[in-house]
């Protein structure tokens, strides 16, 4: 190169998510010393023109960081940016309907009295007209007094109506319990209570204080109740299930009623490999989805059965590619699936309070690897855009191999060797890079990742917020047990001189940068902490186990001596643990990247796109 | 009054001044009741116009540390080992229904589950230093 050197160089690595910059000065023998480091949310799709802005707030932190201006760089280097570009579908297979309203099965906080008690449905307006002799259950609206409805079924008691229990619109099931002559069970916060039928046979039962019901939520005890033969027993089994846990229910036999647990036709996917298609039934389960992928792999392309709920997942997933891409739906090739089986509260369709069951559902990831972007379009985008900032034309260089400068820049990390793989954690695919002792470098890239896991806890726990999941993923529990101490999620209590918030009073919260947030719904901290680690397990450990058998020297995981965990996903709190665990027994030293032994899992592209540099101004200074 | 004659049973006190709709003590009382948490009715005094320092007394009497205050002023929940100002509730509001929420509020401090509140629930007592710092 000329006299007209460059010295202050930034390199840019464009992610699929994030975008990563370092700035570095040269001095005149070549060597290299790195000033800051920078990071910005990629905009746009990696290796499109959008991601220019990305790049100049990326590239502006690192020189910031570095104490420079941007009137004085020289040179920015960026990568190859090959979009790996991902998506989610997820549908439940199972469903639970209840026509004419079967059943009641929630669990309010305070339901009154206990036991159980069959009787027919009567409005509590209608009770007075009741005959003696009659088994009554009291169907109470919302609006009613407390002294008021316990006055009137004292009094038909006192009648001879045999009343045997209750059912209550309003949270006063305690209060009317208190003031009977005998316990009955009393059912109360029943949202839709001006629908339950009346006229209908029916059972009220209650649990005793951290108990849960015994007769409603077993099939048989529900026939013996109400004399079902062999035939509507099996009818009334999903009623039984979906009540199973509960401390109180109500089951209101309907003539025309009919509860079915109906499994919706999830229909098959093909799997297309190199020289083979295998067909897998969805219901069959994800183990069998992933077991014929391994036996295809490498996938070129999969297709769900049209009509079926697949043939729409995998649609979905074809069409929101496509409009990223740009490419038609038919272009968009599939090439690699991670199917996680998982359990979705929904609501019971038909039910009276808001009832929940528990699904069965299928939530799929697949990945799609984009023909190589237009770099050059790239390149003169950033070069627009950098010339505001530097107030001048800056030399923009498009070069190297991603994989092979994941590899380079993981091996800065201190204790690190050869044989070496790189998992890059990221949002939407996790990807793997494999450098023999020659040097030579694999790469592979399996759909799934951060984004799955949001989702996962999103709908396993119902929180139907991703906002709210993203922070249960990314930060620990704690239950705040009064208003000047928390328990962490591992037992140790820590206390605050200052007040907690009410509205934090007995919560589950997640410890967020910004402070404690409350974690909204009823769940305890064994479940939320439990479906956080499961949804991680299921994406990263199964992905993280996958990439390397698909990338280990004949598969042999025990070929493998260090595997450096890089990317967003490398920083949480215990995925890198986790990853270490399932590979420790193939003798694998793993653990997350620390990049130029500072910068942990970040950095690692940028850096050696600027090392690169180096080294080939010392070789072109040499010749 | 002497401080420290507290009822020795596990309650909740609830202290009333001034005059307000029956109802609304009945449903505040409903609201504990219903969470299943006792409670004893203890005298405010007409100079005692501020629910939350009304609360707070009586707080500091109670064997459970939970107190609620009601005057024409409003409705406070208070326990006695928060300072003050610094009420776990409080609603200038007189009403049956604030009441009754009130109410569970109280008897949940005590068994420890979440509150209810409400989600617009930085009304201030006007000058009474319900306000947070």
């Amino acid at each position: 190169m000329a006299s007209g050197a460059p010295r202050l160089v930034v390199g840019v690595d464009i992610g699929n998510s994030t975008t990563e910059a370092c700035c570095a000065r040269f001095d005149d023998d070549g060597g290299v010393e790195y000033l800051g480091s920078g990071l910005a949310p990629t905009t746009g799709i990696k290796g499109t023109p959008d991601n220019a802005e990305g790049v100049r707030k990326a590239a502006g932190q690192a020189l910031a960081d570095g104490g420079c201006r941007w009137p004085e760089v020289d040179l920015v280097l960026t990568n190859e940016a090959t979009p790996v570009i991902s998506g989610l579908a997820m549908e439940t297979i199972t469903e639970t309907v209840v026509t004419e309203s079967t059943m009641i099965g929630h669990d309010p906080r305070t339901p009154g009295g206990s036991g159980i008690g069959v009787g027919t449905t009567v409005a509590l307006a209608d009770l007075a007209d009741r005959p003696a002799g009659e088994y009554v259950l009291v169907v109470v609206p919302a609006a009613e007094d407390f002294e008021d409805v316990a006055e009137a079924l004292v009094a038909a008691a006192h009648r001879g109506v045999g009343v045997r229990g209750a059912i209550l619109g309003g949270d006063d099931a305690v209060l009317v319990a208190n003031r009977l002559e005998e316990t009955l069970p009393i059912v109360d916060e029943v949202t839709l209570v001006d629908e339950v039928p009346l006229g209908m046979l029916a059972a009220v039962e209650v649990a005793e204080p951290g108990r849960t019901i015994r007769t409603l939520s077993n099939s048989y005890g529900i026939a013996t109740l109400f004399d079902l033969d062999a035939e509507q027993t099996k009818m009334i089994s999903p009623v039984a299930r979906s009540l199973t846990g509960n401390r109180s229910a109500v089951v209101v036999r309907t003539p025309g009623g009919d509860v079915t647990d109906r499994r919706v036709p999830a229909g098959s996917i093909a799997l297309r490999g190199r020289s083979s298609t295998v067909s897998v039934e969805v219901d069959a389960g994800a183990d069998e989805i992933m077991r014929a992928l391994a036996r295809i792999r490498p996938l070129v392309d999969a297709e769900g059965e049209s009509g079926t709920h697949v043939g729409g997942m995998i649609a979905s997933v074809r069409d929101a590619m496509s409009e990223l891409t740009g490419q038609r739906p038919d272009e968009v090739a599939i090439e690699d699936l991670l199917a996680v089986d998982t359990l979705v509260p929904q609501e019971v369709r038909g039910g009276l309070a808001k009832e929940v069951a528990r699904e069965d559902a299928v939530l799929l990831a697949a990945m799609v690897r984009t023909s190589r972007g237009p770099m050059e379009q790239v390149a003169a985008e950033v070069r627009r855009v950098l010339a505001e900032e530097a107030q001048r034309v800056l030399e923009v260089e498009i070069g190297g191999i991603e994989a092979e400068m994941a590899v380079g820049g993981a091996l800065t990390t201190p204790g690190s060797g050869e044989p070496i793989v790189v998992l890059d954690l990221g949002g939407g695919s996790t990807d793997a890079a494999h450098a023999d002792t020659d040097g030579e470098v694999y790469s592979v890239h399996v759909a799934g990742a951060g984004d799955l896991v949001t989702t996962l806890i999103d709908a396993e726990l119902g929180l139907d917020d991703q906002q709210v999941a993203e922070e249960v993923k990314r930060y620990p529990l704690a239950k705040v047990e009064s208003f000047f101490h928390v328990r962490h999620e591992n037992g140790t209590a820590q206390f605050f001189t200052e007040p907690l918030a009410p509205e934090l009073f007995a919560r589950v919260v997640v410890l967020t940068d910004e402070g404690m947030h409350a974690v909204p719904g009823r769940h305890d901290l064994a479940t939320l902490r439990h479906a956080r680690r499961e949804a991680k397990r299921r994406v990263f450990v199964v992905n993280a186990l996958r990439a390397l058998e698909q990338i280990a020297p004949g598969g042999v995981l025990r070929q493998i001596e260090f595997v450096v965990l890089l990317g967003g996903s490398a920083l949480d709190f215990e995925i890198p643990d986790m990853i270490a665990d399932a590979v420790a027994p193939y003798g694998i030293v793993c653990g997350t990247g620390n990049v130029r032994g500072s910068l942990g899992p970040r950095n690692a592209v940028a850096s050696v796109l600027v090392a690169g540099h180096a080294r080939g101004r010392r070789v072109s200074g040499a010749a | 009054m002497s401080a420290g004659d507290g009822p020795t049973r596990p309650v909740v006190l609830v202290a009333a001044a001034g005059t307000f709709p029956a109802e609304v003590l009945r449903e505040l009382r409903a609201g504990l009741e219903e969470e299943g948490v006792p409670h004893e009715l203890r005298p405010g005094h007409d100079d005692e116009p501020d629910p939350t320092a009304l609360a707070h007394r009586v707080a500091r009497d109670s064997p459970l540390e939970v107190g609620v205050g009601l005057t024409e002023r409003g409705i406070a929940v208070h326990h006695g080992k928060l300072p003050a100002g610094r009420p776990v509730a409080v609603d200038p509001e007189v009403t049956a229904e604030v009441a009754r929420r009130m109410g569970h509020d109280a008897a949940r401090v005590v068994t420890g589950v979440p509150l209810k509140l409400v989600t617009n629930e930085d009304h201030a007592v006007a000058g009474d230093g319900a306000r947070r710092t």
